[in-house]
């Protein structure tokens, strides 16, 4: 029996995952904490479910986090600074990429209409 | 009663009031100096030694005993932490509120105290749906990992 090569999967992130990728990668220096990606999105991303994106674009490799700088005389909680990885930034290409195809495919499928 | 045996017992009224308020909420040298300060006769209207964000927190004015709140989320948190594991508390929980947080300091550090409210309110509502949605999420991934390792 032929075995069948290890698939390569790639990980082309959803909508909401790519409007964070986008953002993170428009500020110079890379780094936005939750609250501030919501105010830079224009109402495309939700308070309510930025946080649980984040998590799981940094379960599934695109983000990464840090911890700010911790002042131990605050009051507050430090906030998370959230940063694009590596592979963040190959799988937005790969998200940009599929999105141009599927632009051209619509475009050339009415043009045939 | 003579006026000035009404007196004493107002004041110390008011040294147990502030007592009482700053009995677990402050740390020990910040509670040191409060009661220093009530020994002068100043009744501890002024408190240093405490950080800015902290200040903010101190409600009363005038002649009435100072009453220092927790941050909001602050509850909060401590349920969530009952409720849920520490890398959801790490990764959705503890991120909402410091920004919840920062923002309430924010505006209190504008004197904008309505806004602060408003924000209390929004980043509460914004944490219980942010729990909600990774309940459901959770499950649909949870459910579509166990498909692709079928």
């Amino acid at each position: 029996v032929q075995q069948k090569p290890d698939e390569i999967r790639v990980q082309i992130p959803s909508g909401k995952e790519a409007i964070v990728l986008e953002l993170l990668l428009q500020v110079a220096s890379r780094e936005m904490y939750g609250l501030e990606l919501v105010r830079q999105s224009d109402n495309r991303l939700k308070r309510g479910t930025i946080y649980v994106t984040l998590d799981r674009m940094e379960t599934k490799g695109l983000v990464e986090s840090r911890l700010e700088h911790e002042k131990t005389n605050e009051q507050s909680l430090p906030r998370r600074l959230y940063r694009v990885t590596g592979f963040g930034q190959k799988a937005y290409e790969t998200w940009q990429l599929v999105r141009q195809a599927s632009l051209l495919q619509i475009a050339g499928a009415e043009g045939r209409a | 009663m003579t006026k000035k045996k009404k007196k004493k017992k107002k004041k110390n009224k008011e040294a147990h009031a502030i007592n009482l308020y700053i009995d677990d909420q402050l740390k020990m040298s910040e509670k040191v100096a409060v009661i220093a300060h009530h020994e002068a006769g100043h009744y501890a209207y002024e408190l240093w030694g405490i950080s800015e964000q902290r200040k903010l927190l101190v409600h009363g004015n005038g002649s009435s005993p100072k009453r220092i709140s927790k941050p909001p989320g602050f509850l909060l948190r401590s349920l969530a932490d009952t409720l849920f594991s520490s890398n959801t508390m790490k990764g959705v929980i503890e991120p909402s509120i410091a920004d919840m947080q920062h923002e309430y300091f924010e505006a209190l550090n504008s004197n904008q105290k309505f806004k602060a409210f408003c924000v209390r309110c929004r980043g509460y509502v914004s944490i219980l749906m942010t729990l909600g949605v990774y309940r459901i999420v959770k499950l649909l991934w949870d459910v579509w990992q166990n498909t692709l390792a079928k």
